[in-house]
């Protein structure tokens, strides 16, 4: 279920991969991707002019507001920045996927998933 | 292969000769300068030891602007000790920082796998922090045809 509550930004919209459901304490895999051109600030234009930097520099994952991972993102990761990892859930709730970028504008999206 | 951490911060200080045999590291270069001030700066005084911290990359990465990298640093047999975080240095990128991951209980393992950026051919650098304050790092060796670290003049590296 996308998050509609944040400020608009002209970030695109995140794609994400998250089981259904899920055992109390199995090790789940969670995918994350975001289309992002991940300017290093190391490019150069057509013009000879360098491309300023514009990454995405955090991606944050919350359960039910408790902290699941985080990444600090620097200029080698590539563009669209994706990220697979893990989560051993014990109860049923809901993961938010957050990304910032320089200058602050965010995007994210959340997920129910249902532990049995 | 592993190495030690003499090898390592060897290797990545200012055109120190190294047992590695990276060519890439030998010379002094405002990239390995950087790395070195970065893991100095994430790392203080602490001696990582090598491993158990697997790293898989392929050894060969046809375009440097997007290689697949998987990270995993096992629990101990017990679980108490498991890692806090993860930092991926690409020494010789112009900007050698790649990203610096944090696991939590929640993660149930500490595992990642995303893309990177090689400018060069180098050696991948991963230093993890475990829960009971002890270093952990290993590297690996990619040899890349096409560098891809945003440097290029060309506006889609995945296009060439």
């Amino acid at each position: 279920m996308p998050d509609e509550t944040l400020i608009p930004s002209a970030l695109a919209q995140p794609r994400i991969k998250v089981p259904e459901q899920a055992r109390a304490g199995e090790l789940i895999v969670l995918k994350a991707l975001l289309r992002h051109r991940m300017d290093s600030g190391h490019r150069i234009d057509d013009h000879g002019q360098a491309i300023p930097r514009l990454i995405i520099n955090r991606f944050i994952v919350t359960f039910d507001n408790a902290l699941l991972f985080s990444a600090i993102i620097e200029p080698s990761t590539a563009e669209n920045p994706f990220f697979e990892f893990t989560a051993r859930l014990m109860h049923s709730g809901t993961l938010r996927f957050v990304w910032i970028e320089d200058g602050g504008a965010t995007t994210s999206i959340e997920r129910t998933i249902v532990i049995t | 292969m592993l190495t030690t951490r003499r090898d390592l911060l060897a290797s990545i200080g200012a055109g120190t000769v190294s047992a590695l045999g990276a060519g890439a590291l030998l010379a002094p270069s405002t990239a390995s300068a950087v790395a070195r001030t970065a893991l100095r700066a994430h790392i203080g005084r602490a001696s990582p030891r090598p491993g158990p911290l697997s790293l898989d990359i392929a050894p060969m990465a046809e375009n440097g602007s997007s290689v697949p990298v998987r990270l995993h640093v096992p629990a101990d047999a017990d679980g108490t000790v498991r890692a806090l975080s993860v930092l991926l240095l690409a020494p010789d990128n112009p900007d050698p920082k790649i990203a610096l991951w944090h696991f939590t209980p929640l993660s149930g393992s500490a595992r990642v796998a995303t893309r990177i950026r090689l400018a060069r051919s180098q050696r991948v650098v991963a230093v993890a922090i475990m829960s009971d304050g002890t270093w952990r790092q290993t590297e690996r060796a990619v040899h890349v045809t096409i560098g891809g670290c945003g440097i290029e003049n060309a506006g889609q590296p995945d296009d060439s």
